[in-house]
């Protein structure tokens, strides 16, 4: 703890106390703050693991259909085949902001052009895996949006712990430690004052006696 | 025209991907993946970059630098087929080592 340096005046104590209000309004602010983003992170975690979840779940199925593909027509067929693939897919983002965060807002478009190749010597595990790769992209979308979210929330969570505990570990303290300073020596003074002024007193009773 | 996705990983997350119409770049070394990463923070138009965990793993400071200070394209990490990494933790340790906190 540290005391500001200042010369104690009753000027002085007026503008400490109110930058000390100031600094407690910023305190009760800036931890309002940090629970709406708690609550929004915890949320978020939920709703985030479940997506993961199941999008690994389907990972796992599309690397599969693939490995088929591949055992079935060999890789370089399959390499060949993906060149004509013909699928587009459309990404918008959109930010909104939370708390002064911005959150992303993902959402994916898959057009198909099929067909783009024959159907003669290609195996069924291609379709599958065309298939599975094709819903993964609104999943990984959706993923994406969230991890993103989650992340950068996070973060503003931890930068607003920091100030949180700036303000309630240093400023707070600090400003109280001075403007009781400030108090207890104009209290000192005054009661020096009261006494010399007693003295001045009866040192002029005895005089005019 | 919407934004693109992009793949960058190993031979088969990309591959699998290009079967949907993703280009990707196939990365089997860290300075393959930085160079690919930088390439794809150039190209315009890409809005969601795919990236297998462990190629992301590899190179964490880089992947970091852009997943902290650029909010444009959005980075996703995806297991490759062997499935997630091993010791990475769920989502919610993630976060915590990233505040710092418990929930």
């Amino acid at each position: 703890m540290a005391r500001y340096k200042v010369v104690p005046t009753k000027t002085n104590l007026a503008r400490l106390k109110r930058d000390m209000n100031f600094a407690q309004e910023g305190y009760d602010l800036l931890e309002q703050k940090r629970q709406i983003l708690i609550v929004e992170l915890m949320g978020l975690i939920d709703r985030t693991a479940d997506a993961q979840e199941k999008s690994e779940k389907s990972l796992a199925e599309a690397f599969h259909a693939l490995q088929q593909a591949v055992l079935s027509m060999g890789r370089t067929s399959v390499t060949d085949l993906a060149k004509g693939i013909h699928i587009d897919s459309d990404i918008t983002i959109n930010f909104r902001r939370i708390m002064g965060v911005n959150i992303p807002k993902v959402e994916v478009e898959v057009r198909d052009y099929a067909p783009y190749f024959s159907l003669s010597n290609t195996s069924f595990w291609i379709d599958e895996t065309i298939v599975h790769f094709k819903t993964l992209l609104n999943e990984i979308g959706r993923l994406a949006e969230m991890r993103i979210s989650l992340m950068r929330l996070a973060q503003e969570v931890q930068k607003t712990m920091r100030r949180v505990n700036a303000l309630d570990k240093i400023a707070i303290p600090d400003f109280k430690e001075s403007v009781k300073y400030i108090e207890d020596t104009l209290e000192e003074s005054e009661r020096e004052m009261f006494a010399m002024q007693k003295v001045i007193k009866e040192r002029l009773q005895k005089t005019t006696r | 025209m919407g934004l693109k996705f992009y793949t960058i990983g190993d031979r088969e997350t990309v591959l699998g991907f290009s079967l949907a119409g993703v280009p990707g770049q196939v990365v089997s070394t860290p300075e393959e993946a930085v160079e690919a990463l930088d390439a794809a923070f150039k190209t315009e138009g890409l809005g969601i970059i795919i990236i297998s965990e462990r190629v992301a793993h590899d190179i964490r400071e880089h992947v970091n630098q852009y997943l902290y200070n650029t909010s444009f394209p959005l980075i996703i990490e995806i297991p490759d087929r062997d499935g997630p990494m091993e010791g990475r933790g769920t989502v919610r340790d993630q976060i915590r080592a990233a505040v710092g906190v418990r929930f």
